[in-house]
């Protein structure tokens, strides 16, 4: 995370692909820049608060980092969740863009399936987090922890596997 | 396509087109506290707003730069006020109306991609 630098190139330009939008109940906002690698938050008549992420390559697999961030979602308590979809997994941010977890294929003990090319999440009024697993072509719903819950649609045998969950 | 709570299908409307009710490419959702649905109907640079039902109730956007215009809209947000967010993945900016379309505030890019470039 860093902030508003004098010689940063976000002088220049603000968004360069502005893709995933949620607000928080404050009424401030937080986008997901696609191209850039980004998250940049708000205020409600658009005066900076924080961006978090970095487009330098080597990095952009690192927690709290990006590759095609997309959707973008908040909770009641404004923790922030974004679909990284080139690198397969969610992540999961403070309201004020501070790292605090990542979800991701692999984490076998914690997420029986590997999410693949996920592209939009949401956060259910009840807290579960929502998520368009999209070239699985199935929804998955996880606690705000990341435990599985529900897997709907998918033409994947390896949804099987999640079946114990529902 | 619209699911209950535990996942059960309820209900679908919509097809390839771009008609009232119909999309090209709906990518963002949204659903005011009133209960309305609000659909980015990306390729038809428009928002289309549905009762709860999937029964058309308005649109707004066209392609273009100017306030109110869209470029490949993406996502949608509603804010606490009910205000409208939408990201303009092509005019690089985001864009805040109400819920009728009207136009509020912008802010990102402050002239369309094509001018920057010189071209």
């Amino acid at each position: 995370m860093s902030t508003w630098d004098s010689d940063d190139e976000l002088d220049s330009y603000l968004f360069f692909w502005p893709d995933g939008v949620a607000v928080d109940r404050n009424g401030e906002i937080v986008v997901a820049d696609l191209e850039d690698d980004r998250l940049i938050s708000f205020n409600s008549t658009g005066g900076f608060r924080w961006k978090t992420g970095t487009s330098e390559s080597t990095w952009r697999t690192g927690s709290g980092n990006f590759s095609g961030p997309c959707g973008v979602a908040v909770t009641s308590d404004g923790t922030i969740f974004v679909e990284h979809s080139l690198n397969d997994r969610i992540q999961k941010f403070t309201s004020t863009g501070h790292f605090l977890d990542e979800w991701k294929g692999g984490t076998m003990e914690i997420f029986p399936v590997s999410f693949s090319r996920p592209f939009g999440v949401e956060v259910a009024p009840g807290g579960n987090v929502i998520v368009a697993d999209t070239f699985n072509n199935r929804i998955a719903i996880l606690t705000n922890e990341g435990v599985p819950v529900k897997i709907i649609g998918s033409r994947n045998p390896v949804d099987l596997i999640a079946d114990k969950f529902q | 396509m619209i699911f209950d709570a535990s996942g059960s299908f309820i209900s679908a409307f919509g097809s390839k087109g771009n008609g009232t009710g119909e999309f090209r490419s709906p990518l963002g959702v949204a659903v005011s506290d009133e209960g309305d649905i609000f659909v980015v109907d990306s390729w038809n640079n428009r928002i289309q707003v549905f009762e709860g039902n999937g029964t058309f109730i308005r649109t707004w956007g066209s392609e273009g730069f100017r306030d109110g215009e869209l470029d490949s809209p993406r996502y949608i947000a509603i804010t606490p006020d009910g205000d409208v967010v939408v990201t303009e993945l092509h005019n690089r900016r985001i864009q805040i109306s109400d819920q009728n379309g009207t136009f509020k505030h912008k802010w990102g890019a402050t002239a369309p991609f094509a001018d920057v470039q010189g071209n």
